[in-house]
């Protein structure tokens, strides 16, 4: 069986690395979620090599103690709520929060943005998501980067559904509003 | 259109991968209660444009960075590798004991009766094991203490 091409859900996988100590189950799982994890946490962070450590921790952990992980539960909601607590854990052990929220989240330079026009939108994009706040920005992010369920999300972020859902539509309405006038600029 | 806080979170859903011409005609019901076409799209556009965002965005390489799971003890105890000449070596030392042990008994028996025999005969000469035996005052008739003698 190739595991890379594998249908099995993330639980089942992690019951069996947790009971047969299967390795390739949990590369298995770990491939899945590792890039994903990491986004999420550079939006939510603002720093990708903070994002990259704390995700890189997680998935260290549970290597070592597979019973951190209840298979009864859903693992993207473990996994996404873990990566959370840990980032809460770390702005606690930091003094200079306030100056690291004001670093980019990731400067407009480093992605690929091919042509000058595309560069331009997509800039435009990550300055509007910039100025979401922390709460709007993490659902948003959840919702459409890594494509949780807004029960997932209520889960990972520990609200309301129908919370999740009135924050979504907030920040839809303000990433219309921010991006409108650079519309109209361009037109 | 309704004017409220929140989309219910099918649509929200749709959002994210079905242009407003997309729709079926349930889903176009479902948006119309909410929403204007324009404003429907004008959100596809929001959300298609940070997904392409995303998608640029460098992430981290997903590679072997994990090490290897530390196993258990008793794991580790069955699974620990040593060199093969030490397994070898460690075979032919335990054979040459045992068939030291079973090949020439004498030996150990011949020990014990050394041991004996300086027990109970300390004087009668023999092993060198015997004279390591025998310090102290030799009991006889001349020495032997007075006030362990009874007259009866």
């Amino acid at each position: 069986m190739n595991s890379q091409t594998t249908t099995e859900s993330d639980e089942t996988l992690m019951v069996r690395f947790r009971e047969k100590n299967d390795r390739k189950a949990f590369d298995l799982v770990y491939n899945r979620h590792f890039s994903s994890l990491c986004k999420y946490l550079s939006w939510l962070t603002q720093e990708r090599d903070t994002a990259a450590d704390i995700a890189q921790n997680i998935f260290l952990k549970l290597l070592e103690q597979p019973t951190l992980f209840d298979p009864t539960r859903n693992f993207k909601v473990w996994l996404f709520s873990s990566a959370k607590n840990q980032w809460k854990n770390e702005l606690r052990n930091r003094s200079n929060h306030a100056a690291h929220l004001q670093e980019l989240a990731v400067p407009s330079s480093t992605f690929d943005a091919g042509t000058d026009q595309r560069a331009e939108r997509l800039t435009a994009v990550l300055e509007a998501v910039k100025t979401l706040n922390e709460t709007h920005r993490e659902v948003f992010v959840l919702k459409y980067s890594n494509n949780l369920s807004i029960q997932e999300i209520s889960q990972v972020c520990q609200l309301p559904e129908g919370t999740v859902k009135s924050r979504l539509f907030n920040a839809l309405q303000q990433l219309k509003s921010q991006l409108k006038p650079a519309k109209h600029q361009k037109a | 259109m309704k004017d409220m806080n929140e989309l219910p979170g099918d649509i929200l859903d749709l959002i994210a991968y079905k242009k407003y011409e997309e729709l079926s005609p349930i889903e176009k019901q479902l948006v119309d209660q909410h929403l204007s076409a324009d404003a429907y799209d004008e959100y596809t556009q929001i959300v298609a444009a940070f997904q392409e965002l995303d998608d640029s965005l460098p992430a981290p390489q997903v590679s072997n960075r994990l090490p290897e799971a530390k196993p258990s003890l008793v794991r580790q105890l069955f699974t620990y590798r040593i060199p093969a000449y030490q397994a070898v070596a460690a075979t032919v030392i335990a054979l040459f004991l045992f068939y030291l042990g079973t090949a020439n008994p004498s030996i150990v028996e011949g020990a014990v009766v050394s041991h004996t025999d300086s027990t109970i005969a300390p004087n009668a000469g023999g092993p060198v094991g015997i004279e390591t035996q025998t310090v102290g005052t030799p009991l006889s008739e001349d020495n032997y203490p007075e006030e362990l003698v009874f007259n009866l």
